[in-house]
């Protein structure tokens, strides 16, 4: 077992030092993935702001103001929707949530301290929690900044204060009193005084605006944005990259004479093969991962399931595992093995969606291509990002991963072994 | 024509007839699919010597190390290296090769290589870092071990390859023509390893077709080619059975003339009774004059 992780531990060291390898490994499927999601329509404008629909139903000043307040933060891309169209395109996945601002908005944010507060309500989908906390994040700022202009007298005349004040007069005294007086402060105020500070001052326990929350339940079908397309893409050129890494190199060790030096020591050759499948394995996992932090961290991609992700990496690291004894069985040189190796995944990867997204295929393509297994890892790496499969979904992938993994591992040995001796 | 050494030659040799051979061929036969490789080769390496296996390109000598080691079975015949088979992992502790291409990764440095290949044979530890330390001691490179492989000289290189040979410690080394492509000051100070690692009361068996390697380094020289065992002796009772009549050389009014016989003073006076000798040299028959003459002269092109 020593000797195997010697082995392995080896052939990683040998990958982490030559550039090349490493480049085809891990770089190049990141630019792939960066460039593609860029072209597919991921870079700058509007596409990268959050999309929020908004149903304003109380139509007044208060509302129109909320709209402008979350159309000047510059952070999302906010259109006037109805209900009902809004709720479908949130559950489709075509918008992070809806705002509704229900009648009455207006008449409650005017009157500050008398009867229900003002309040909105959100429509999400319970899978971009991250989005949502900001969207609340968000409308709590724009209501501040109107209790602040409010304050300050810079939004409008100070209407509210004397409603404010009428309505208090049904408090019992004790309560009315210290009222009267915070009114008669807030009357004195300057003109000028900074909004900020009239922020600041709003009460621990009490809210410019209450947020209510309703989750949808998702029926999404599309990506999330276009780096769900092309990370997956990008895992799948990082395996292929390693995939040939490892074939190659194994190649090369057969041919530079190092592979006849270990056959003579004290290893039996299952012990080689699989200290080179440890190896490979292990690049395979790492560069899947590496791939999906970076995606997660660049574009906040966060996949549906981690569970599943986590069974389709492995599968997906067996089958190319396999798939690399395979091909570096299948010549004598490394020149040998590079040819037939590209030769084989080329195609595979053009059918299987490594070139033409999967959810842009036509549909014959679409049929051609469930026999590529470079599809099987797409689909299922897809499935576990934003399409939500469920477990049954995964099924005939990932067992059709696992068995391209054994088969071409036992094959791949059956080969070498003969071509060695 | 296989030919029986002669044991009583040399008194530093262990007693051939009662000693176990560190390596054993008999009557092995080898074919790559039609073409015959070995032919009845029948080696016998006694513990402690330094075996030399010499012989033109093509000969054999690859193939019969190939297997020696394990790495090729054998259509016909028998294999023992120290006593056993060689293919048991057990054994393959005992042995080591250094073959003649590189076998070196490049992208580590000398100290990884030797760690990883000594790691390879069961090594762990305090004992695993003695060794690689010794390693590369024994060939010069202690200051060299933390650079890349891919930085070395040719020369550096060729000892790394032995080193690595011998750094999980063998009783028995193969060396596959060591010093292919080095410089002098390398090549010196591998026979050096070498005679070194006899000293150490190690077994070599040292494959070339360099003749002054031969001469210089093996307590017995194995002649070999295609694929068959020529001669094998020590390099006096090769010269003494194969060497033929010395040479002598006559130089005559500017014309030089040479003769070989079995009574070069004889035919010296002769001449000089005759008159008009310029000059004269007598040569010795050497280690090449055995090797043509059993091999003969034609080229070796064929693989």
């Amino acid at each position: 077992m020593t000797a195997i992780l010697a082995l392995a531990l080896k052939d990683l060291t040998l990958l982490l030092r030559n550039r090349a390898t490493l480049f085809f490994t891990f770089v190049w499927p990141l630019l792939m993935a960066i460039g593609f999601g860029l072209m597919f329509g991921g870079g700058g404008g509007d596409k990268a702001k959050m999309r929020v629909l908004l149903d304003d139903q109380d139509h007044s000043v208060a509302s129109r103001a909320l709209f402008d307040g979350l159309l000047a933060l510059d952070l999302l891309a906010l259109q006037a929707s109805d209900t009902a169209s809004a709720r479908a395109q949130v559950k489709h996945g075509r918008a992070v949530a809806l705002i509704e601002i229900p009648k009455g908005y207006g008449a409650a944010s005017e009157r500050l301290f008398y009867g229900v507060p003002a309040s909105v309500r959100l429509l999400i989908d319970p899978s971009r929690q991250a989005e949502i906390s900001m969207l609340q994040g968000l409308l709590m700022q724009v209501a501040s900044q109107d209790l602040g202009r409010k304050l300050s007298g810079l939004g409008s005349d100070r209407k509210w204060l004397q409603t404010s004040r009428a309505d208090s007069a049904s408090l019992p005294e004790d309560q009315r009193q210290p009222f009267n007086n915070l009114f008669d402060a807030l009357e004195k105020l300057p003109a000028a005084t900074p909004s900020g500070s009239a922020t600041d001052g709003a009460a621990p326990a009490w809210q410019p605006l209450q947020v209510t929350t309703e989750s949808l339940q998702s029926v999404r079908r599309g990506p999330r944005n276009p780096f769900a397309i092309s990370f997956p893409q990008g895992i799948l050129w990082g395996l292929v990259g390693c995939l040939m890494g490892f074939a190659t190199g194994f190649a090369q060790e057969r041919e530079q004479g190092t592979w006849l030096r270990l056959r003579t020591g004290p290893m039996r050759s299952v012990d080689l093969l699989l200290g080179k499948a440890l190896a490979a394995l292990i690049a395979l996992l790492a560069v899947q991962v590496l791939l999906l932090l970076l995606a997660r961290l660049l574009f906040g991609l966060v996949p549906v399931s981690l569970p599943a992700l986590a069974s389709v990496i492995f599968a997906s690291a067996i089958a190319f595992t396999g798939m690399m004894l395979l091909i570096a069985s299948a010549g004598h040189t490394t020149q040998g093995v590079s040819s037939a190796g590209w030769a084989a995944l080329m195609p595979l990867m053009m059918i299987g969606g490594g070139m033409i997204p999967l959810i842009a295929m036509p549909a014959w393509m679409a049929k051609v291509s469930a026999f590529s297994p470079m599809n099987w890892s797409l689909r299922s790496i897809e499935g576990a990002i934003w399409r939500g499969y469920a477990w049954s979904d995964y099924l005939w992938p990932l067992t059709g991963l696992l068995l391209l993994g054994v088969l071409g591992f036992a094959i791949g040995a059956y080969r070498l072994a003969r071509a060695l001796d | 024509m296989p030919l029986e050494s002669n044991p009583s030659r040399d008194p530093c040799l262990p007693n051939l007839a009662t000693a176990t051979a560190a390596l054993r061929l008999q009557a092995v036969h080898k074919h790559y699919g039609a073409q015959l490789a070995l032919a009845g080769l029948d080696i016998d390496v006694q513990p402690g010597e330094i075996f030399g296996l010499l012989g033109p390109n093509g000969a054999g000598k690859s193939t019969a190390l190939h297997i020696a080691t394990g790495l090729l079975g054998v259509d016909r015949g028998s294999v023992q290296v120290l006593g056993g088979d060689p293919r048991q992992p057990a054994l393959r502790r005992r042995f080591g090769i250094a073959p003649q291409r590189l076998s070196l990764y490049e992208h580590l440095s000398g100290r990884e290589n030797l760690t990883f290949f000594a790691r390879c044979h069961g090594l762990s530890g305090e004992h695993l870092r003695h060794r690689v330390d010794a390693a590369l001691a024994f060939v010069a490179l202690a200051d060299r071990g933390r650079d890349r492989v891919g930085a070395y000289s040719g020369g550096m290189q060729r000892r790394l390859n032995i080193a690595a040979a011998i750094c999980h410690d063998p009783e028995l080394i193969l060396l596959d023509e060591p010093t292919v492509g080095v410089d002098p000051q390398s090549r010196n100070a591998i026979f050096d390893n070498v005679l070194a690692l006899k000293r150490q009361g190690r077994t070599v068996v040292y494959t070339t077709h360099y003749m002054e390697e031969a001469e210089r380094l093996c307590d017995r020289i194995a002649i070999v080619d295609r694929g068959r065992l020529l001669a094998v002796d020590t390099l006096n009772g090769l010269l003494k059975t194969y060497g033929g009549n010395p040479q002598l050389r006559i130089r005559r009014a500017g014309v030089e003339q040479a003769i070989t016989t079995a009574t070069p003073m004889v035919e010296l006076e002769r001449a000089i009774a005759d008159g008009g000798v310029e000059a004269f040299a007598w040569s010795p028959p050497s280690l090449e004059q055995v090797f043509l003459g059993l091999t003969g002269r034609a080229l070796r092109d064929r693989p």
